[in-house]
């Protein structure tokens, strides 16, 4: 039996249905919902890396060498959006495809940054924090405070003591005294934190 | 004569029985695109038949807008490309061609001697082809479609398609001249 006389014998028994319309619809739209919801969530995990990073001081580690910087880079949330940065490109390349790659990926990294940066630059990560729903998982050798009973270059920082050695790195600070809001940046041992780093305290970013 | 795209909206309205004058204008052209990658005349006619089958039941999604015929063969594509990975046939997931824009000069691709001359240089070496090159290789030179066209079926940028054209004529010749050496 020819090809054609099997495909009119399946459709008139019916042995073959068209699918609906509204799947198709149904299916668009759930593309759409998949990207715009995938974007969101990247730009809130960059703009929460941006506000991580400001936060804790850490881009001061690039003070102490770009080895310290990057071991301290929060590598789990880097690789989720990497990976959501991805998705979203799969999904715009189905309509993108005439275009070489490089440019909707292009395009696609923009928009994440943009929308990362706003969402930061909006302080919505900064109020969560002060809000207290950022309770854990914030500090990672890092220390903030205010200098009390400095002498013989080692001072209080709220519970601890801090030990300045001749290799601490002290950055936009002319001369440490008490009073002084400051981040400290250091491993602790027995609640003396030998300082690798003092540096102003960063601050938050509030909505005007 | 009704255009594909007649039709097609008609069928979607409900005159299923059209769907017949479908098979009758792309089953020879269905066959003589599958042919140039499978041998035997069974799974040729399977695969034909599981394209129309495919293509009646999501015919509610065709965009009668644009050119149907890209998107028939699309499927057909798509079923290749399955048939031949169960075949273990390596294809590639990533082409780092797609990535980046290239120019290509299309008057040197034109040519009609060049054309037929290279249908025949083709045909010899299209076992020893890679798939990458022989299927736009096919499309362009046996199937007669335009670069937009072959981006349509491919889902590759316009100027992918024009480079691989480009290299794949020059690969056919490189294995020909092995082989006659």
């Amino acid at each position: 039996m020819k090809i054609k006389e099997k495909i009119d014998n399946l459709i008139s028994q019916k042995e073959i249905k068209m699918k609906s319309k509204s799947l198709f619809v149904l299916k668009k739209i759930s593309i759409f919902s998949i990207i715009i919801s995938t974007s969101l969530l990247a730009f809130f995990l960059l703009s929460f890396i941006s506000f991580k990073l400001r936060i804790n001081g850490l881009w001061m580690f690039s003070k102490l060498g770009i080895g310290k910087f990057l071991y301290h880079l929060p590598w789990g949330m880097i690789l989720v959006v990497t990976g959501l940065i991805i998705i979203v490109e799969l999904f715009i390349k189905r309509f993108s495809y005439k275009k070489p790659l490089i440019y909707s990926l292009v395009i696609v990294l923009i928009m994440v940054f943009m929308g990362g940066f706003i969402i930061d630059r909006a302080g919505i990560h900064d109020r969560m924090q002060e809000k207290g729903i950022y309770r854990h998982g914030i500090q990672d050798n890092v220390y903030k405070g205010v200098i009390e009973n400095y002498k013989d270059n080692e001072f209080d920082l709220t519970s601890f003591r801090v030990r300045v050695t001749p290799d601490t790195k002290i950055i936009r600070i002319l001369r440490l005294g008490n009073g002084m809001e400051v981040m400290v940046i250091g491993e602790e041992i027995d609640e003396m934190i030998e300082a690798q780093l003092i540096s102003t305290k960063p601050h938050f970013r509030r909505m005007k | 004569m009704q255009t594909d795209e007649e039709i097609v909206e008609l069928i979607q309205s409900g005159q299923t029985d059209l769907f017949g004058v479908i098979v009758d204008r792309y089953e020879d052209k269905m066959k003589r695109y599958s042919r140039k990658f499978l041998l035997n005349q069974d799974d040729i006619n399977d695969i034909v038949q599981d394209v129309f089958i495919k293509a009646y039941t999501n015919i509610q999604s065709v965009d009668i807008k644009r050119k149907f015929s890209s998107w028939l063969y699309r499927i057909a594509h798509n079923h290749l490309v399955n048939y031949l990975r169960k075949k273990r046939v390596i294809l590639p997931l990533l082409n780092l061609d797609t990535f980046f824009p290239h120019s290509i000069d299309q008057d040197s691709i034109n040519d009609e001697i060049d054309r037929e001359e290279t249908k025949n240089l083709i045909n010899k070496s299209l076992n020893k082809l890679n798939v990458k090159y022989r299927e736009p290789l096919i499309l362009y030179y046996f199937q007669e479609l335009s670069y937009k066209e072959i981006s349509d079926i491919l889902k590759i940028p316009t100027s992918t398609v024009g480079i691989r054209i480009k290299r794949g004529k020059e690969k056919t010749k490189t294995i020909l001249q092995e082989y006659e050496n």
